[in-house]
């Protein structure tokens, strides 16, 4: 047998002699614990004699806290268990020194296999434990950077949920006792977490500048500042905490300085590198909670502001995925859609057939244009309104990486207010540029058929006419051309003739007058007033004016005004030679303008007359300002006029008496005949019926209502005609679109050449 | 909650009187495994672990709740309250005397006697009082534990239990110590040796005995003595058998003492 231990001993003494010297302690205990044997190895590393160990327990050779261990854990396992290896627990040499060991047992049974004691083998693990403690502490900081990660994910604020228990775990870790963490504001540095540190710290260091103290300085330089011992401090830096080892990391995130963290404590130099790589992980860590939780913060200002914006708008979303092929509504769209009110999703097209038929083709436009990457912003009615609402669309398009349009998404404005206030002022625009443009015309004709021997009897009756209308209008622009009070009218116009108040007596129940109706009412007092200043009541010192009107039901049953014009003590009157203008006025406005009737008698005392008004001319009669469907027609100028075929026939439909007498008179004189002048589409079309004509001169906007439907007829006859019109941008439809449209006021001959043309053309 | 599945009670044996054991730290409830059989005939015989211990639900382990003894204690009289135990024998293994102690304190109707192996008031030396430990003793205890938890639950543990020499070491250290987490158990180890009821002790009005076990490293003689001294209504019985656990190594001494205190109480 080769002798592997030593050359002179025999087998036994060799063991002997290895269990004295072994690498490793060995112990043998009986069966209440107690040490029986011990070798060398053992007694060398506690430091004490043999006598000394034997007869005691193995507790007696470990430390305190590997006695607990021993007596919780190990004893009880060993009580069943017959081998019970590698704990690791510190034996104590009799100096107190200690010696990391692992331990290893083994029960000894009898043949009987009764236990009867136990072997240890004791391995001394100091290296071993050296690496443990190592691989401990790394695995601790490791759960402690994870369970802090856990935190900052599941925190909403880190500084108050995450950073407390960080330090609180760093104290025991790292020796850190006080730290801080700054955040980012613009231009300075605003303290968001501190512990460990007094009050009074802290009010010094809420607010830094940029290089202000230990974190202003890592904030400017963005990189790590340390100082292990504070009596190193070479530089002037302003510390405003009392720790002496310092630490300091810029928390970066996307390149820039965005806060820092520090790290203090009493001791020198003890930050060393795993401790700073610690920390230098722990900055990264919440650099990047940080920036996580402002992109969450945005995200929800910004949500929250789009809520608000589009609340405060009124507004919905929309958005339309064509891969999906779906369009998807927010409750607020569904609801101005028509739809109920919660979020919706249905087929893409199936979007269009919530928008009425006349906005369909600008909405698919809009839809197409938007697949090709144009933002979409255009208005539409909805269909479940009947046309009612109008709806804003305003999207942009999303796009994938090749270019393609993937998606349109937006917002949804009810824009049904704006309209109706656009539409209004629209209508008000057209209504006043109208009004003013058949005011010129008016003016054209007044100036046009003013016959006077003088050209100061022409002037003085054209401006006194001028005026009479200038005053009927001031009078509805004050109402806002709703209409105007009739007692207004007749005073405004008598008030040049009324110095003695006994002379002119005005009466009558109030009333308030259309607009067309008060310019008429007024031109004619003004032509009753003029005439009884040249020839009647007015012209002599005691002559007297008695106007006073009444309402009543006529025999229709239909409610009348009549007023009542009556002369006294004024010269001798007779019948008027030949009828004026200011009689022509005066009935064509009546009776052709306003539907009424104009009754004249002479009497011995003075002129008598007597102005009929339907009901319909009355703002408060309760029905709007449409003539009677069929009008009479009381003075049929046209009709007494016998065809002649070399004068082309040419109808007139012109509401405006004194637009409609110009123009009979600018064709009669120019070669023509006329057939009218209709005031309203139904006299018109009777005309039409009942009469060849070769053209018409087509008024476009009558009292309340268009004269397309007459036009429709010429056309359909093939006859040609002109519109007249005051609108600028008068809404033609489209089948008439062909039509001339003369500008009022007209000059003569644009309208001859204009008729001469069409008549022309047609033959 | 259901109360048994999170204390992981286990009921054996019957008869009129009910005999409760509760391990103490380390352990769970494995460790009675040679004395509580022994009851079985006699007695209903109740069986449990800890929350955080053996087979307990450790996810209803809540720090807070577990930061002193008295939340074990409170969990025993709601444990003992759905088993609708009263008058039962409390024995309490080490730490586990103390929670039976301030568990009789608030509810004594819960207990007729309490019995305490190897208890201490106060593991920590203090002016006057001798525990056997210093305050760095306990530091280092938790050193001790995260050392030799750190090896089993990373490194040794498949080592071990793949050992099919050896399939019951695989399976105790399976039972005691890896179902244990080392979280739970570094905690507990804290909450007990740092533990300081002295004050509690006078007002136990339960009858109580102390088993006092000879060459106990933990609960040594004096503290033993120190308790009964304190207890209003308490005696104090000295084993033969050595070491902190007499119910593993000498559980016969350990039956037979208890069942001849049972009797005693039963007889009077």
């Amino acid at each position: 047998m080769p002798d592997f231990l030593g050359e002179t001993s025999s087998p036994a003494e060799a063991i002997a002699e290895f269990y004295e010297h072994a690498p490793c302690g060995y112990i043998s205990l009986d069966r209440d614990g107690r040490i029986t044997q011990v070798n060398s190895t053992l007694l060398e590393w506690v430091a004490r004699d043999r006598d000394d160990v034997v007869g005691r327990r193995l507790q007696d050779l470990i430390t305190a806290a590997a006695r607990i261990f021993y007596e919780t854990h190990c004893a009880p396992i060993l009580a069943t268990d017959k081998i019970l290896s590698q704990i690791s627990l510190d034996l104590e040499a009799s100096g107190g020194l200690r010696i990391p060991a692992l331990f290893h047992w083994r029960r000894v049974d009898n043949a009987a296999g009764e236990h009867t004691g136990f072997r240890l083998m004791i391995v001394e693990s100091a290296e071993r434990r050296a690496y443990e403690l190592e691989l401990l502490r790394r695995s601790r900081r490791l759960d402690l950077l994870t369970r802090f990660s856990r935190r900052l994910l599941d925190c909403t604020d880190p500084d108050s949920e995450a950073l407390p228990a960080l330090f609180d775990e760093l104290r025991n870790e790292a020796g850190v006792e006080g730290g801080a963490a700054y955040l980012m504001e613009g231009d300075y540095l605003r303290l968001t977490f501190a512990t460990g540190l007094d009050q009074g710290v802290i009010e010094r260091m809420r607010r830094l500048e940029i290089g202000e103290g230990m974190s202003g300085k890592v904030a400017r330089e963005g990189q790590r500042f340390y100082l292990p011992d504070r009596r190193l401090l070479t530089t002037d830096l302003d510390l405003r905490s009392s720790y002496n080892e310092l630490l300091c990391e810029p928390l970066i995130a996307g390149g820039k300085v965005i806060g820092t963290i520090g790290f203090a404590g009493n001791g020198s130099g003890l930050f060393g590198e795993e401790e700073q790589e610690l920390f230098r992980l722990i900055a990264d860590t919440l650099a990047i909670a940080r920036q996580r939780e402002r992109a969450v913060r945005h995200q929800q200002e910004t949500a929250m502001r789009l809520q608000q914006a589009m609340d405060a708008a009124a507004a919905g979303s929309w958005s339309t995925d064509f891969a999906k092929g779906s369009t998807s509504l927010s409750a607020e769209s569904a609801v101005m859609l028509g739809l109920s009110a919660q979020a919706q999703e249905f087929p893409e097209e199936e979007w269009l057939e919530l928008i009425d038929r006349r906005d369909y083709d600008l909405a698919w436009s809009q839809v197409v244009s938007a697949r090709e990457g144009v933002p979409v912003d255009f208005s539409y009615r909805t269909a479940r309104s009947g046309g009612r609402r109008w709806l804003q669309s305003l999207g942009r398009a999303e796009v994938d990486p090749s270019g393609k349009v993937i998606k349109i998404g937006g917002l949804l404005i009810d824009v049904t207010a704006r309209k109706e206030t656009e539409e209004r002022e629209r209508l008000l625009m057209l209504e006043i540029d109208h009004r003013a443009k058949n005011m010129l015309a008016v003016v054209q004709s007044v100036v046009r058929l003013t016959r006077a021997e003088r050209i100061e009897d022409f002037v003085a009756a054209v401006s006194g006419r001028i005026h009479a209308l200038s005053r009927a209008h001031g009078l509805l622009a004050a109402a806002r051309w709703e209409g105007a009070e009739l007692r207004s009218i007749v005073a405004d116009e008598l008030e040049a003739y009324g110095g003695n108040p006994c002379r002119i007596m005005v009466s009558g129940p109030p009333v308030r007058l259309l607009p067309a109706a008060a310019q008429g009412i007024s031109l004619v007092i003004h032509e009753l007033a003029t005439n009884a200043a040249k020839y009647g009541a007015l012209s002599v010192p005691q002559g007297k004016l008695d106007v006073k009107w009444e309402i009543h039901d006529d025999a229709d049953g239909e409610t009348a005004i009549d007023i009542v014009w009556g002369e006294n003590k004024g010269p001798q009157v007779s019948l008027p030679q030949h009828r004026g203008f200011g009689t022509s006025i005066i009935r064509a406005t009546i009776e052709n303008q306003l539907g009424g009737s104009f009754m004249q008698e002479w009497h011995t005392a003075g002129l008598c007359c007597t102005i009929h008004l339907p009901g319909t001319q009355l703002l408060d009669s309760g029905t709007e300002a449409a003539l009677p469907a069929a009008a009479p027609i009381t003075q049929p100028t046209g009709l007494a006029v016998a065809h002649r075929p070399e004068r082309p026939v040419i109808l007139i439909l012109e509401d405006e008496a004194l637009i409609a007498m110009e123009l009979e008179d600018t064709l009669q004189n120019r070669g023509f005949d006329t057939l009218g002048p209709a005031s309203s589409v139904a006299e018109a079309l009777e005309l039409f019926d009942a009469h060849a004509i070769d053209a018409a001169v087509l008024d476009v906007s009558l009292h309340g209502e268009k004269s397309f439907a007459v036009a429709d007829r010429f056309h359909a006859r093939r006859i040609p005609f002109v519109f007249l019109t005051g609108y600028s941008g008068e809404a033609i439809p489209p089948g008439l679109q062909y039509a001339k449209v003369l500008a009022k006021p007209v000059s003569g001959d644009a309208l001859i050449e204009a008729l001469r043309g069409l008549i022309m053309g047609r033959g | 909650m259901n109360l048994s599945k999170r204390n992981n009670v286990k009921i054996t044996g019957s008869g009129d009187r009910t005999i409760v054991f509760a391990h103490g730290f380390g352990c769970d409830q494995n460790a009675w495994g040679e004395v509580a059989p022994a009851f079985a005939k006699d007695f209903r015989v109740i069986l449990f672990d800890h929350v955080g211990a053996g087979g307990s639900d450790c996810s209803a382990y809540d720090p807070a709740r577990y930061d002193k003894l008295q939340g074990y204690a409170d969990d025993y009289i709601d444990l003992a309250d759905e088993l609708g135990l009263t008058g039962a024998t409390f024995v309490g293994h080490s730490v586990a005397g103390m929670i039976g102690m301030l568990a009789a304190i608030r509810r004594p109707d819960l207990f007729s006697s309490l019995i305490m192996l190897a208890p201490s008031p106060c593991y920590v030396d203090d002016s006057g009082y001798r525990g056997g430990f210093s305050q760095q003793d306990i530091t280092e205890l938790l050193e001790v534990l995260e050392s030799n938890f750190f090896m089993w639950s990373r490194a040794t543990a498949p080592a071990i239990m793949g050992n099919s020499d050896r399939p019951e070491l695989g399976e105790r250290l399976a039972s005691t110590f890896c179902r244990t987490d080392p979280q739970i158990a570094r905690h507990f180890a804290r909450v007990t040796f740092l533990s300081d009821h002295r004050e509690d002790l006078p007002l136990c009005m339960v009858p109580t005995v102390v088993l006092q076990s000879s060459a106990d490293m933990i609960a040594p003689p004096e503290v033993g003595a120190y308790m009964v001294t304190r207890l209003p209504n308490a005696r104090l019985i000295y084993l033969t058998a050595s070491g902190h656990c007499p119910h593993m190594s000498a559980p016969h001494e350990t039956v037979a003492t208890i069942l001849g205190l049972l009797c005693e109480t039963y007889v009077a």
